[in-house]
């Protein structure tokens, strides 16, 4: 609907500019939404001056141009006049974000629709540039910047969601919470699993209600070390209740995270209920095997020893036959070899360093 | 120097064997056999002889008054933390734990494991 201004000086510069200028070699669709044949063959003129690999597609409306963006979808840019015979304004800009998803726009506008082409700004439009002050290199600024801006974009939003990941798919159960009223803010899937609230009723919970009522005291105490120190740690094992009423062992590790703009505590709880049972249980059959040890040690060597001496006895005592004497070695060597079974199984027992076993 | 022999052991077979074989190292030893660790610490406070020289064979796990709680008593005594008392530990446990121990108590001279034999015997008299 509008043309450019048109001089000559300014076309000189374009001509110069053909022949001394490189052009970028990026590959980009582009696609131009023009009625006003002029403006697009000026345009279209600066796009191939800046770029060497360009595909410029041009519609003159919305009707048209919207089928075009549904049947290719490998638009990069587009470049949108405010004003189209068929729709114009932010009613036009909304209409082809429908259908263009998160590919970058750029409004083509005159002077007059100024104020307008500033308002698509917060719609997400990515620059406005006024028609009569169009040059290759205020296009090619713009591309450049339009498209390395949605990649950078794209790049915070897949970091944001893999922090969104890290904490809704961990296998761990994990809560944030909020260090003064103690609430739940948010808490993850294994949490929800694991302690048996859903995400609604965690969310009217505080700190508290995951305590058994005997460890309430311990929880106070323990926050204030958190608060104290501030800073990210393993917190130690509680105690925790779950919504059945049974009670779990966890390790806590704690961190400081910023979460809806406040400091808030980040928590990753790991049941160790089977773990401590394990260790309670090694630690049962670690006194058993000890008591086992010394049973053989004082108690089955008894008799045993007992057992030798008599034999030995026997043997000083003279009188006795050859038959007799020969009887009475195989006595003893039996005696003896039971006795280094019973050493054996001393040693072994020993050897498993039971005290540090223990202390440990 | 009268030598005094004193087995306290709650295995009376064992005390019988052990005086046997003591007795084939030297026939005219007096033995005298205590089945209750106690009572021969009664004996020895209401009989100690300084001039005497007393050698005691102990064994370590009895009932009512064990080996160790014997060797404390006869330490804590004045009386009887004399060097003419020595204490031979005879026991069936091979520990290492108990044989260290033993090295704790100044009137322990030894650590013989059951069975006793001619030869330590003959080294000890």
């Amino acid at each position: 609907m509008r043309s450019f201004g048109y001089n000559s000086p300014k076309g000189l510069n374009n001509v110069i500019n053909k022949w001394t200028m490189t052009k970028d070699d990026m590959p980009l669709s582009i696609l131009v939404i023009e009625d006003n044949p002029g403006d697009f063959v000026l345009i279209d003129d600066y796009l191939l001056e800046k770029f060497s690999a360009i595909k410029v597609i041009h519609h003159m409306s919305f009707e048209a141009a919207a089928s075009e963006i549904e049947s290719f979808k490998n638009i990069d840019i587009i470049l949108l006049d405010l004003v189209l015979p068929d729709l114009m304004g932010e009613q036009l800009v909304e209409k082809v974000q429908e259908h263009s998803g998160n590919v970058p726009i750029i409004i083509l506008t005159g002077y007059s629709d100024i104020e307008l082409a500033r308002k698509t700004l917060s719609k997400g439009v990515s620059d406005f540039l006024i028609k009569d002050e169009i040059n290759p290199e205020i296009i090619y600024k713009s591309i450049v910047y339009a498209k390395e801006r949605k990649g950078y974009v794209n790049q915070l939003k897949q970091e944001k969601k893999v922090s969104q990941d890290l904490f809704d798919f961990s296998p761990q159960p994990m809560w944030i919470y909020d260090p003064v009223t103690l609430r739940f803010m948010d808490v993850n899937q294994a949490a929800i699993t694991k302690y048996g609230y859903s995400l609604e009723e965690f969310l009217e919970l505080t700190l508290r209600d995951i305590r058994p009522k005997d460890c309430q005291g311990y929880l106070e105490q323990s926050l204030k070390i958190d608060q104290r120190d501030n800073a990210n740690h393993y917190a130690g094992k509680f105690k925790h209740q779950l919504k059945s009423g049974q009670e779990i062992w966890v390790e806590i590790y704690s961190s400081e995270i910023q979460y809806r703009g406040r400091a808030t505590r980040l928590i990753l709880s790991n049941d160790i209920t089977d773990k401590q049972h394990y260790i309670g249980t090694i630690e049962d059959q670690n006194r058993k095997l000890k008591q086992i040890a010394w049973t053989q040690s004082h108690v089955v060597r008894a008799p045993l020893a007992r057992l030798l001496g008599i034999i030995n006895l026997f043997g000083l005592e003279a009188g006795s036959s050859d038959d007799q004497r020969f009887m009475l070695d195989q006595i003893r060597k039996s005696g003896e070899e039971l006795d280094k079974i019973i050493q054996g199984i001393i040693e072994q027992t020993n050897a498993m360093d039971l005290k540090d076993i223990n202390n440990g | 120097m009268d030598k005094k022999i004193m087995l306290v052991d709650d295995d009376p077979i064992f005390n019988w064997v052990s005086s046997k074989m003591i007795h084939m190292v030297d026939a005219g030893l007096k033995i005298d056999i205590y089945q209750n660790a106690r009572k021969a610490l009664d004996f020895l406070v209401d009989n100690f002889d300084q001039g005497g020289h007393y050698i005691i064979f102990l064994d370590l796990n009895m009932p009512e008054m064990s080996g160790w709680e014997f060797l404390e008593a006869l330490e804590n005594n004045d009386y009887t933390r004399n060097e003419s008392i020595s204490v031979y530990i005879v026991s069936s446990s091979t520990d290492q734990d108990d044989i260290e121990k033993s090295k704790t108590y100044p009137l322990v001279k030894g650590y013989l494991i059951k069975p006793l034999s001619l030869d330590v015997l003959q080294s000890i008299m």
